[in-house]
């Protein structure tokens, strides 16, 4: 049975962008983050995506490329009226506008075993910690102090204790420290 | 090389004490996992210390090397006050420890400790200690004073104990820090039992 795990970039004061909106500190050599055996390994082992409309919005309304090539849920209120290019036989969007435990549920059927990879946003993020739903977290700390911006864990309704399963630095990329742990239940 | 040095354990989601934060649970609710680090090992730590500190592989040069190069201590009035001023007698035996606070206690607590209640502000506190430490480190701790500090320009190294929990609220560390992004250069990062050490320099 595959795990569902979020996966997210913060600042050390946990920021995941800065006041202004902007990610460029947080991911300044993608191309670079693309080549991590991190990455590689997770659209390796990824059987679906679940990301928040925010997140899809940042696509500008093109996935042609993306890095998982899955059947990617999208928890929004409103389906937009267009989907996105880039779909193609493995990459194909779904839009659930019922909550993100039916996202889970959706996704982990289409899945089939592979993990379900959660890619943001924080609201999501927060609800599925909450509900018990994320089996691990993957969160990337990049060196810098951003001083304002959208908190990656705010106001979270409960304890979750965790157990580190992996501390890397994928060296070369852009100082980067990936930290990744289990949630006990 | 002395360096003023914020050295504090922090959860995931950024908190140094849980909700709640008292005498009687001076890590707040569910916050002494916190700590957890310093006892978790096999051996005790051979140094002559308060604690019973029992710091597992890869935990254990840090206990060491707070022991062996800190030379002085700035912490905020809120942390002397939760541990009640160390009875006077902080683990670390003969280091001033300099308070921050705008009034020194009325009954301040009497040990091997020289206490030191400095109320003209964190930078005055930390250029004491700096003349005090000499070629040793300044450490910081306690979440304002370590705000201050850094929004200053005046820490130059972070040592952060990140601790695998999300305590979902309490004492935030980093908070008030300004508008500007302050870049870091990491130095260290060590996967212990139950804590992961980071060790970063501030980028001046």
């Amino acid at each position: 049975m595959g795990n569902v795990i979020f996966g997210m970039t913060m600042s050390l004061d946990g920021f995941i962008n800065d006041r202004n909106g902007s990610v460029a500190r947080l991911y300044p050599d993608l191309e670079g983050l693309g080549n991590t055996e991190s990455l590689q390994e997770a659209m390796r082992t990824t059987g679906a995506v679940i990301m928040g409309r925010r997140s899809y919005d940042m696509g500008n309304g093109d996935f042609t490329g993306y890095e998982f090539q899955n059947p990617i849920f999208v928890v929004t209120h409103h389906v937009p009226e267009k989907a996105a290019k880039g779909e193609n036989e493995n990459l194909k969007f779904t839009f659930v506008t019922d909550g993100v435990e039916s996202a889970i549920r959706q996704a982990k059927a289409a899945a089939a075993g592979k993990n379900v990879t959660v890619v943001g946003g924080v609201s999501i993020a927060q609800q599925l910690i909450e509900a018990g739903l994320v089996d691990e977290l993957q969160i990337d700390i990049m060196p810098v102090l951003l001083g304002g911006g959208l908190r990656l864990f705010d106001q979270l309704g409960r304890q979750v204790e965790l157990a580190t399963t992996k501390v890397a630095q994928p060296g070369a990329v852009d100082g980067r420290i990936e930290l990744q742990f289990r949630v006990v239940k | 090389m002395a360096a003023v040095v914020v050295d504090l354990s922090m959860s995931l989601d950024g908190f140094i004490a849980g909700p709640n934060d008292t005498k009687e649970q001076g890590l707040g609710t569910g916050g002494e996992v916190l700590h957890e680090w310093y006892f978790n090992g096999d051996t005790a730590y051979p140094r002559k210390n308060s604690m019973n500190l029992k710091p597992a592989e890869g935990s254990y040069e840090i206990v060491d090397e707070m022991y062996t190069d800190t030379g002085s201590m700035v912490v905020g009035r809120r942390m002397y006050d939760l541990v009640e001023g160390w009875g006077g007698n902080h683990p670390i035996p003969n280091i001033p420890v300099y308070v921050v606070t705008h009034q020194p206690p009325a009954n301040p607590p009497k040990g091997h400790t020289p206490l030191h209640y400095v109320t003209d502000g964190v930078e005055s506190a930390i250029q004491q200690a700096k003349a005090a430490a000499g070629d040793k480190n300044v450490v910081m701790q306690g979440a304002s004073v370590a705000q201050q500090g850094i929004k200053a320009g005046l820490v130059d190294e972070l040592l952060i104990h990140v601790v695998p929990v999300l305590l979902g609220g309490g004492v935030r560390l980093f908070d008030h820090l300004g508008t500007q992004p302050i870049e870091l250069e990491t130095l260290q990062v060590t996967k212990a039992v139950g804590v992961t050490h980071l060790r970063f320099r501030v980028v001046k």
